[in-house]
């Protein structure tokens, strides 16, 4: 019969229940520091995820802390599980001590006399080797910590992420701005503008830059086309303005040696241009009443005729103003300027010289459409075409030929082989890479072209022919 | 047996045995120069009621031990002389026709010389093995069995056989059953030269005193009495359980020599042998219980005959020590088992 003989109030007994009490919390501090670095990291990923998707501070999850309680709760259930047994500590404690076995024997037997020797047993004294709990589990807390008290600025990056489009909308903006005050564009169509911009600047994300980008990208290429459309509206005023600068211009200087019916038909002419370019009416600027009512009439005196001029001169340097500040705002590029300035020049003596060689032959209005075009030559290219008799073979002489045969090329050949494949595409020399791929410098593109031997005699009769 | 009991061996109860295992060291101390710790062994297996295996160089006091334990003892002692035409009956006895005072002719037993209480196997090794088989039973049952007779063996029947390392030819090694039933297989060296000088200065013609003082058969019987009831705790026979467990190369215990080297591990009468030691070893050190430290003590001489190398261990000559070595070492006695983070300090 197993019984137990060991008294619980032995100096050597309370040592064994001291051995297993130390054992124990040991165990449970390892087990806790152990699992308060898991609590903590677990938990600080749910705050920060909950914080990140609810875009709100947790200060509700605090509550969530007392988790920590059943995490060491069971930790020294376990370690009270996996506490040592009474034997072994018995035994363990005989070993240290060198009681040669009693104090194992006491367990069972009563020692008697031998008791006395068992006074002196003293357990070992134990130590803890938990660094790397201990450093996780402060690295838990401080994780946990952080994901308390960060602040949730930081990790909503996207949802408030600026995108910083200022130097664009002013430039935009400026440019609208432009286009209104030379009254390119109607208040109200500069206001449409301003307003498609306010948009994009109050809709402009970080998370989607694309889409701004393409809105004032848009914005932009509309103000440019507006601004590149009153530019053609403007270079074709400039140039009527010049045609009736110049016709003035002529009218002024030999009106004299024009005779009368040309020049009532010059002052209507001139009244037709001046019609025209009001039509496009970019200068901004009108004619004296006077002058209108005498072009009407033609009947403008030499003075209205040289005023008439300066007028025409003042209404092109407008538009030129307008051009000048469309380029300093880049709207326009300098050759649009330059394009649209040659526009405008006409010479008036040649142009006097003109009518008054051509007078009869045609209306004056034809005169102005015709003059500057053409020349000796076929003119230059907005010269009206002309078209003649096609050519014919008659008269030609044509000696006939018996061309060569195909094979003719190949007499002095030597025949090395004979493939049914593909010859080798080796693209020795050609470019690799780039828009040139596949050509070389000498050959271009063609020596990508594999040719087979079945279309070999086909090729060579081509160029024999020729 | 011991839950049985109702107290421990008591001082005073263990006293007399020990004042008489002490007086037997002396005397065999005094007898043999400079072979302490192999009396204290030998008399461990004599305790333990073992066979001994000693194995030494020719000269080294082999026989001079066993004659003069056998006198110290007071026990009958015999010695024979394997030799390769021993014949079993040469040891056991044999049966011979002989013709009774009235003319009838019957078979009469003739014991051989292992009747006795201590017999000297001289030079074992150089007896056939149907000789040495002819030890088996005795050796284990203390019996002989011939003609279907079975004959008790005196108590206590002691073997202390001797072998030769040297001069292998014309021997026949002893098979594992033989040397299974050997307690202790103990290695005999030679003695230094202080020793040397003290034999040479004291003996004349090397031979050895008479013994001044011989245990009673009485005090023989108190002796092992005393032995019987050494506690063996429970703590100890286990570790002794997995000691003999972990020689086995396929025990989870096993240590990486014994992995290595070992192809047969020890049989349970090796865990038997070491408990018996072990309560040996307690007794001569004074105490009523074994301790590990007991176990320890005898694991080398217990376990060291019954270990089966294979031949790499051979190769990278690696002995059956070295491995027990290993396994007393690499092994926690007590099986605590403490979280590996939690240390134990002095």
């Amino acid at each position: 019969m197993r019984m137990r003989i060991a008294q619980d109030d032995a100096p050597h007994e309370k040592s064994i229940d001291r051995f297993i009490r130390r054992v124990v919390l040991l165990t449970a501090i390892r087990r806790s520091l152990i699992s308060l670095a898991i609590f903590g990291f677990t938990l600080g990923l749910i705050v920060l995820s909950m914080k990140a998707a609810s875009n709100r501070e947790p200060g509700r999850l605090i509550w969530l802390l007392l988790g920590i309680i059943p995490c060491v709760l069971i930790s020294i259930i376990l370690a009270l599980r996996r506490r040592p047994q009474r034997a072994a500590v018995r035994a363990m404690l005989d070993l240290r001590n060198g009681c040669g076995g009693l104090l194992m024997a006491r367990e069972r037997l009563p020692l008697g006399e031998w008791d006395r020797k068992l006074s002196r047993v003293s357990e070992p004294r134990l130590r803890l080797r938990a660094s790397r709990p201990t450093t996780m589990a402060a690295a838990s807390v401080l994780f946990l910590a952080g994901a308390f008290f960060i602040p949730l600025r930081p990790l909503i990056v996207t949802a408030d992420s600026p995108l910083d489009i200022a130097r664009e909308t002013q430039e935009i903006a400026s440019d609208i701005e432009l286009l209104k005050k030379e009254e390119i564009v109607k208040s109200d169509e500069a206001a449409s503008l301003e307003e498609k911009l306010d948009s994009a600047v109050s809709e402009a994300k970080g998370e989607d830059p694309v889409k701004t980008w393409e809105a004032l990208d848009h914005l932009q290429a509309e103000v440019s086309k507006l601004a590149q459309e009153s530019a053609d509206k403007m270079a074709r005023e400039n140039e009527r303005l010049g045609q009736a600068q110049a016709l003035g211009e002529a009218l002024s200087s030999d009106g004299s040696t024009l005779d009368s019916k040309l020049m009532s038909e010059a002052m209507k002419e001139l009244q037709s241009q001046m019609q025209t370019a009001a039509g496009d009416g970019e200068s901004g600027r009108s004619l004296p009443s006077e002058l209108k009512n005498g072009l009407k009439s033609g009947s403008l005196s030499r003075e209205q005729m040289k005023q008439l001029s300066q007028s025409l001169k003042q209404m092109q340097g407008d538009i030129s103003k307008k051009l000048g500040e469309l380029r300093d705002a880049r709207m326009i590029d300098t050759s649009t300027l330059k394009q649209c300035e040659n526009a405008g020049k006409c010479d008036g003596a040649g142009l006097a010289q003109f009518l008054k060689e051509n007078a009869g032959k045609m209306l004056v209005g034809e005169m102005m459409d015709s003059w500057g075009k053409g020349g000796i030559n076929r003119g230059r290219a907005d010269a009206p075409m002309t078209w003649t008799d096609p050519s014919t073979e008659k008269g030609a002489k044509f000696k006939e030929q018996v061309l060569p045969s195909s094979l003719a090329g190949l007499k002095d050949s030597q025949l090395v082989g004979r493939s049914t494949g593909a010859p080798d595409r080796s693209n020795a020399g050609a470019q690799q890479t780039g828009a040139l791929r596949g050509a070389t410098a000498g050959g271009g593109s063609a020596v990508t072209q594999t040719i087979l031997p079945r279309h070999r005699a086909t090729v060579n009769r081509y160029f024999e022919r020729r | 047996m011991e839950e049985e009991r109702e107290q421990i061996l008591q001082p005073v109860e263990l006293k007399p045995a020990i004042e008489l295992i002490e007086k037997t060291l002396e005397q065999l101390d005094r007898i043999l120069l400079g072979r302490s710790d192999l009396h204290r062994i030998v008399l461990v297996a004599i305790l333990s009621r073992g066979h001994v295996l000693l194995e030494g160089l020719p000269g080294v006091g082999k026989t001079a031990l066993v004659k003069a334990l056998g006198q110290i003892l007071g026990l009958e002692f015999k010695r024979v002389q394997f030799t390769p035409d021993l014949m079993p009956a040469d040891i056991l006895g044999a049966h011979i026709l002989q013709e009774s005072e009235n003319g009838k002719r019957e078979m009469s037993f003739h014991p051989g010389p292992i009747f006795t209480n201590l017999l000297l196997a001289d030079e074992i090794n150089r007896a056939s093995p149907k000789t040495q088989s002819a030890l088996l039973e005795a050796m284990q049952e203390q019996a002989v069995t011939l003609l279907g007779a079975t004959r008790k063996l005196p108590d206590p029947f002691f073997v202390l056989a001797s072998q030769n390392p040297i001069e292998l030819e014309g021997t026949y090694p002893l098979p594992e059953a033989q040397l299974d039933r050997f307690l202790f297989k103990l290695v005999v060296n030679t003695v230094d030269t202080e020793v040397l000088d003290r034999i040479i200065s004291t003996r004349r013609r090397g031979e050895a005193p008479r013994p001044s003082w011989t245990i009673s058969a009485d005090a023989l019987n108190l002796v092992f009495n005393v032995m019987d009831r050494v506690y063996l705790p429970s703590p100890v026979s286990r570790y002794i359980s997995r000691l003999v467990a972990a020689t086995h190369p396929t025990a989870s215990e096993a240590t990486e020599l014994v992995r290595q080297y070992v192809m047969y591990g020890a049989s349970p009468r090796a865990a038997i042998a070491l408990a018996e030691a072990a309560r040996g070893f307690a007794l001569i050190s004074g105490r009523p219980t074994v301790g590990f430290e007991d176990v320890k003590s005898a694991a080398s001489a217990v376990l060291n005959h019954r270990l089966i190398l294979n031949y790499k261990a051979r190769f990278d000559q690696v002995d059956s020590f070295a491995i027990i070595d290993s396994l007393r070492s690499g092994m926690d006695e007590t099986g605590l088992n403490l979280p590996s983070e939690i240390e134990m300090i002095k």
